[in-house]
């Protein structure tokens, strides 16, 4: 069976938290973070509840302003490993700067938390309706059954490729039992379904586009007329005919007739129209998101609470 | 109550969903049997994308982020074979890693693999894990990475580990992909194959390293502005944009040997077949409204 705390020796780089392969100082690192989080948790869940919304407050603050702090502030230029700070402003600028990859590393821990919480939730919720016989609680049972065969079976293929024949299993002669297995589940059922599943959305396009593209008004005209031209254009059948019989009335690149290919005139919707338009949409998406993002920072979303 | 039959103009606008579904399937299919060489022009932003890669050096590696699964194999897969194949054929190393789908480095890996058989078929030197490429594995938070590349490459994959030669999983600066790379600059490029918005995450984070695109037909439109505005040195877009990127490969001296033409060939004619469908359906629809309406009023 493989260590699966297994992980590289920790070298000058390392950060303080890497102890050794198997060591004792790394079972005691794991052991005190397993109980000041447990600890931390109970603590907060035994909080007042004002108390409560003030420590998450306080947390969402701290880790907001270290990215507002880490946007605004002077960024290092060219900094050097062995370059001190002249000024308090720069002392600051390196304290950012090397603080960066331990907080991204600490939101990338987080954000895998989130993986366990949704798959967490998926069983609870997917558990809850089997053992009561809910309505349709074979498709729950189906899901769960899925997704514990696919951890099983994908630990145990991962497992054999970390053993001494792992290297051998490259190769589909070499494989076992378990690796066909795997492969069967992820290649040949969960990545095939994907497909399938997305494959759906054709159907679900043309029945749209038939019964909801109508020329009801000036802006369906246009949205329309656009929208053909956009496609004619992705067709080099059609873009190429075109093109021909632009050639045909008269060839020279700087005749005015020229200006009526198709791929001039998508480039000229492109450039002139729909760039603009998502530019614009996307200021306003950011501009959306800051507001957003300030109610988050300074705690003033109540909702939920 | 008998009903009044249907006129025409109705009849035309309530086509039964099931007879659509029939004549697209079928349509679609036909492809399948028949193979069509359809004539192409490149569009400026693909031919940009295929010089950038065609010039990379065999000196600096590049990094990868590819954030597609099987759900936008249809462009996807092919945008990242294509790129495979350059990248194989011209030396140039690279390290891959993923910050949208926990799935994304196998679906690498696997297509790696099926470009290193075509190698092997041809008689070239297969692509060696390790020593050519390296897959740094999954970051769950793709803002956070994106941040922390940009600030301090080596920190921010100093964790990641992938296998060595013999097997062992080894920190990835141990490799001879990376063995020289200290900053997220000295990497030659910096190419993102994705099927979602992780391209924007990108654009918004990542500097000192030229950026290029392949995406798919979706994420066309918004990340077009990026190339626009020159953020982007290249974009390959959807099918259309992977075409593009085979037919520059076939008229190429310099890849007569590799499989130019696959899926962007395969699968372009079921592009047209199905654009030239909707658009029939489109006018299908309309001609029956006006018909309705004018023999309403």
């Amino acid at each position: 069976m493989m260590d699966l705390l297994a992980q590289a020796a920790p070298t000058d780089n390392s950060p303080f938290w890497s102890g050794a392969n198997g060591s004792n100082a790394l079972w005691i690192g794991i052991l005190v973070a397993f109980l000041l989080g447990v600890g931390l948790i109970f603590l907060l869940i035994q909080a007042p509840v004002r108390a409560r919304r003030t420590i998450v407050a306080f947390f969402t603050f701290i880790s907001g302003g270290f990215y507002v702090l880490y946007y605004f502030w002077p960024q290092t230029i060219d900094r050097q490993k062995m370059d001190l700070p002249r000024t308090p402003l720069e002392g600051v600028s390196f304290w950012l700067e090397d603080a960066m990859p331990v907080v991204s590393q600490l939101t990338n821990i987080l954000a895998g938390f989130l993986l366990g919480l949704g798959i967490y939730s998926l069983w609870r919720v997917h558990g809850r309706k089997v053992i009561k016989m809910q309505k349709d609680w074979i498709f729950s049972f189906v899901l769960l059954a899925s997704s514990i065969l696919m951890v099983v079976v994908g630990y145990m293929d991962w497992a054999t490729k970390q053993g001494p024949d792992g290297p051998k299993l490259s190769e589909h002669a070499n494989w076992h039992t378990i690796n066909y297995a795997r492969d069967f589940l992820f290649e040949g059922f969960l990545q095939q379904m994907d497909a399938a599943m997305f494959s759906i959305i054709a159907f679900f396009i043309l029945s749209a586009a038939y019964r909801a593209f109508r020329i009801r008004s000036v802006e369906a005209t246009v949205l329309l007329a656009t929208a053909l031209i956009v496609m004619l254009s992705l067709m080099g059948a059609v873009t190429n005919a075109w093109q021909g019989a632009i050639n045909h009335i008269n060839p020279s690149p700087d005749a005015f007739v020229q200006n009526f290919s198709l791929d001039t005139i998508r480039s000229w919707l492109t450039n002139s129209v729909q760039t603009p338009s998502i530019r614009g949409i996307d200021f306003g998406i950011g501009i959306g998101s800051l507001a957003m993002g300030l109610r988050l920072w300074l705690s003033l979303e109540r909702t939920g609470s | 109550m008998s009903q009044a039959p249907r006129s025409l103009g109705d009849k035309l606008q309530s086509l039964p969903k099931p007879a659509l579904y029939i004549v697209l399937i079928i349509l679609t299919s036909i492809p399948l049997f028949a193979k069509v060489s359809i004539p192409n022009r490149p569009a400026k932003a693909s031919i940009d994308f295929y010089n950038l890669v065609k010039n990379l050096s065999a000196d600096k590696p590049i990094l990868i982020q590819t954030d597609w699964t099987t759900s936008t194999r249809g462009e996807s897969a092919g945008e990242f074979k294509s790129l495979m194949r350059m990248l194989m054929h011209k030396h140039v190393k690279f390290c891959i890693y993923s910050a949208g789908d926990p799935q994304a480095p196998q679906v690498a890996r696997d297509y790696i693999d099926i470009v290193n058989q075509e190698r092997k078929d041809h008689g070239d030197t297969p692509y060696v894990g390790w020593s050519d490429y390296v897959v740094a594995g999954y970051f769950p938070s793709a803002e956070a990475i994106s941040n922390s590349i940009t600030n301090n490459f080596r920190t921010a994959f100093q964790d990641k580990k992938d296998k060595n030669l013999q097997g062992t999983p080894t920190p990835i600066f141990e490799s001879p992909v990376l063995s020289n790379v200290n900053k997220v600059s000295d990497f030659s490029a910096m190419l993102i194959v994705t099927g979602s918005n992780t391209s924007n995450v990108a654009i918004e984070r990542i500097k000192h390293v030229p950026l290029a695109m392949m995406v798919t037909g979706v994420m066309g439109p918004e990340t077009q502005v990026y190339y626009d505005s020159g953020q982007l040195k290249g974009l390959v877009t959807g099918l259309k944009g992977l075409y593009d990127m085979e037919t520059q490969m076939v008229k190429d001296p310099d890849f007569s040997k590799e499989k130019s033409l696959d899926q962007g060939a395969a699968y372009y004619p079921t592009l047209h077949i199905a654009l030239v469908l909707m658009i029939l359906a489109v006018i299908i629809g309309n001609v029956g409204m006006f018909i309705s309406k004018r023999r309403a009023a």
